[in-house]
């Protein structure tokens, strides 16, 4: 009891709000940025009103009709703005959280490791009260202004991205990426038109050397970050291994960006206090220094909720133990889990229904329905095919009234191995006892 | 002074990140070769292969488009003849045209307005009869280029009197016929200028790269042209769901012909061409019939065995429609043509490091 007492002191005690702030200014305008960006690159259409099916993770979530995402798109661009401003702050986290979580549960096709961590993250901020300084609401709700905040509610974010380097790290912890150099053996030479290293990138050595790099990287820049003597250092380290993701893999987007800005929040209270008196407006702010600590709120119940949050954190990642066989091939367990960059897997899938009645068979033509995007994602997860399958099954069902066979050909090859089979194609994975069993999945073969 | 270190660190990296940005957009073109560059396996793509290729369909074009105005001129029996012999050259070295269908190619929109099947005959028939036609749009589609040279040549069981009852007939098959003509022009032409140097150098297997792009549109095309048009709707074996699932042998390609003459041995000729431009492509074989440099010297030092397979694969394919007399059948010569997409897709594309182009998109 009185551990968890203890702990409980210890992250309710008062810290300088200025770390939080710091990040709700500067992760909120990475928030504005990528909705532009979003915005911009025409994907609230291409992605959300185009296709006229969708990988939803819920059958029922779909997404809104006519002009309705671009009115969310233009919500989150609004909140996101809310949220640097820190005007009308917990509505602006709140809506920011809701919608774009609700846009990435729309559709699997869309999912991106760093998405997930937005929506972590934005979740957090919802939660803390990183409005209390330098932000609208504090000058017009003065009562709300204070200079400190509970020492867990920069934990948390602290914690979080610690979670995700680690796992990240553990990840490559595997034969393909240690002792293969895969699948960056077969991306790196595509970049040869680098200038410096590009002349480089063809050869196994750099592969491995990047593979180990990367590795080592993600196992121990997290704790590099915590301890106050090598915070500096580790920091140049996440500026340089960042920058050069985001020059070697153009296409994994804001990532860089995102790990690039969030963390900062290990910096002490005194730079980031010293980041805020170079913004505008600062001086406004700095004349309430001697603000005493405010009531932090202390419920007993911060560590066993913390903890809860963390145990499910690290339970995650590790789920797919529950599945056998080879995570990269099955991928059950995969996403949700901070692998990135893993697998280069390739190949074709046919969706194949088959007219009992008549005895006749037809692959379908994936063009009609899928946008290519969604091809290429279903082209390799298990998950996507039968539920592809079955939505083409139940549309041949009210067609015509009896239930079809729905068959899956797979052949995928997966991080510089030969090509193998990925389904077995005898299985009528429609009107199978337990197709979510995936016993329809051949294992790989080495 | 700790604060003053990381705010040094933090503009050493930014100036990092500005020069490698500076240097990227300075050093196109003038990187060092390396086995990366590809520069034997584009230059003999573009000078022996693929223009030579459009060259070939503009020659083709340019007998045609002669032998129609002589047609038109004298309208009989042997005229007739030397027509038909014409469109079916100019058609089977479209076939290999069409393969490359990117960059200037794909900028003329060469396949949609060249060889859509099946047609609309009442669209056609509208045409005609208003005299109004524009072969470059999209209304259009459907009453366009060699299947309406298809149903035009063969869809009647007199072939002269389809042309003498009724006098519209004649100028739109000149004026297509000159339009296909100067379309073949426009391709040659498009390849000839700075995309002959741009494309070689145009090195790397990046997205955009002269050999991601080459892969995946003629694969894209073989796809959906080759897989799907030729073969796979045709034998009822691929399409929608909620389209009937029937073979309906009207939707072959020369299905006029195929009528006409009672077998579909020009058909299986037209699917054969597309077949064997891809494997030229692959192989680097020249329209000479030399073998130069190919991707199969690529995949050959790399993975020999993917190499072997795909090789094997191909001949698989030309026995298929060796032992054909019609597409329609079983699915076998479906099964051959689509398992060179698998292996192309998952064997070819990784082990040449060629991202396939579908999505294009933020990925991690």
């Amino acid at each position: 009891m009185s551990r968890i007492e203890n702990i409980n002191t210890y992250l309710s005690q008062p810290v300088s709000i200025a770390p939080l702030v710091v990040f709700r200014i500067a992760f909120g305008s990475l928030l504005l940025y990528s909705t532009i960006r979003f915005a911009q690159q025409g994907w609230i259409h291409t992605l959300y009103i185009e296709p006229q099916y969708h990988f939803g993770f819920f059958p029922w979530l779909k997404p809104l009709s006519g002009n309705g995402m671009y009115f969310v798109y233009l919500l989150l661009g609004v909140s996101a703005l809310g949220i640097i401003i820190g005007l009308l702050y917990r509505a602006s986290t709140t809506t920011f959280f809701i919608l774009f979580t609700y846009c990435e549960l729309i559709d699997k096709t869309y999912y991106l490791n760093h998405y997930y961590l937005v929506s972590l993250l934005t979740f957090w901020l919802m939660i803390v009260p990183a409005h209390r300084w330098y932000s609208v609401d504090s000058v017009l709700f003065p009562k709300l202004k204070s200079a400190y905040c509970a020492h867990w509610h920069i934990l948390i974010f602290r914690v979080q991205l610690s979670i995700v380097y680690f796992f990240a790290g553990l990840a490559k912890v595997n034969l393909d990426w240690l002792f293969r150099a895969q699948p960056l053996a077969t991306w790196l030479p595509g970049r040869y038109d680098l200038p410096i290293i590009g002349d480089w990138l063809h050869l196994k050595e750099v592969a491995y050397l990047f593979s180990w790099a990367g590795c080592l990287y993600d196992l121990t820049i997290w704790m590099l970050l915590w301890i106050r003597k090598t915070r500096g250092v580790a920091y140049f380290f996440v500026l340089v291994f960042h920058i050069l993701t985001a020059i070697l893999f153009p296409r994994i987007g804001m990532f860089p960006y995102i790990m690039i800005t969030s963390t900062i929040i290990f910096f002490s209270p005194a730079w980031h206090q010293k980041v805020l008196s170079y913004l505008p407006f600062s001086r406004f702010f700095a004349t309430d220094e001697s603000l005493r600590p405010a009531q932090i709120a202390r419920s007993p119940y911060i560590a066993v909720l913390l903890g809860l949050y963390l145990l499910l954190q690290l339970y995650l990642p590790f789920r797919y133990l529950h599945y056998s066989g080879n995570l990269f091939w099955h991928e059950r367990g995969y996403r949700f889990s901070w692998r990135v960059m893993l697998m280069e897997k390739n190949g074709y899938t046919s969706i194949i229904v088959r007219d009992p009645k008549n005895n006749t068979q037809k692959e379908i033509e994936q063009d009609n329905y899928l946008t290519p995007f969604q091809k290429q994602q279903m082209r390799s997860q298990p998950d996507m095919m039968l539920q592809f399958a079955r939505y083409v099954g139940d549309q041949f069902q009210t067609e015509h009234g009896y239930r079809p066979e729905v068959y899956v050909k797979s052949r995928l090859s997966l991080n510089g191995r030969r090509s193998q089979p990925f389904t077995n194609d005898t299985v009528d994975v429609y009107n199978a006892d337990n197709p979510l069993k995936y016993n329809w999945i051949l294992s790989l073969t080495e | 002074m700790r604060n003053s270190y990381l705010v040094y660190l933090l503009l050493a990296g930014l100036m990092m990140t500005l020069l490698m940005v500076a240097c990227e957009s300075e050093a196109e073109g003038e990187t060092e070769p390396s086995e990366t560059d590809f520069t034997d396996l584009l230059t003999n793509q573009v000078n022996e292969i693929i223009i030579p290729t459009m060259v070939t369909y503009q020659e083709k074009m340019s007998d045609f488009a002669s032998a129609v105005n002589s047609f038109a001129s004298s309208t009989d029996e042997d005229n007739l003849a030397s027509v038909r012999t014409a469109y079916q050259e100019a058609y089977l070295a479209y076939q290999a045209t069409a393969v490359h269908n990117y960059f200037a190619t794909a900028n003329q929109n060469l396949i949609r307005t060249t060889n859509l099947f099946p047609i609309d005959t009442d669209l056609l028939a509208n045409l005609i009869e208003n005299e109004s036609y524009n072969f470059r749009t999209s209304a259009q589609e459907r009453a366009n280029g060699f299947p309406v040279l298809d149903f035009m040549l063969y869809g009647s069981a007199d072939g002269l009197a389809y042309f003498q009852e009724n006098a519209k007939r004649l100028p739109f098959l000149q004026a297509l016929v000159d339009d296909m003509k100067a379309k073949s022009d426009a391709l040659v032409e498009g390849w000839s200028g700075s995309l002959k140097t741009n494309f070689v150098e145009n090195g790397g297997t990046d997205l955009g790269s002269s050999i991601s792009v080459q892969l995946n549109e003629s694969l894209i095309y073989y796809e959906d042209h080759v897989r799907e048009n030729k073969v796979g709707i045709p034998i009822g074996r691929l399409g929608p769901n909620d389209s009937p699932i029937a073979a309906d042998a009207t939707k072959i390609e020369a299905y006029y012909q195929s009528q006409s003459e009672g077998n579909e041995s020009f058909t299986l000729a037209l699917l054969k061409a597309a077949v064997e431009e891809m494997e030229d492509l692959y192989l680097g074989r020249t329209t000479s019939g030399t073998d130069g440099a190919g991707y199969d010297d690529l995949v050959t030092t790399r993975q020999p065995s993917i190499s072997t397979d795909i090789k094997a694969q191909y001949q698989a394919i030309f026995d298929e429609i060796q032992n054909r007399t019609s597409v329609s059948g079983d699915d076998a010569l479906y099964e051959k043509v689509q398992e060179l997409i698998t292996l192309y897709k998952s064997d070819l594309f990784p082990i040449l490091n060629v991202q396939d182009a579908d999505g294009a998109n933020d990925g991690d």
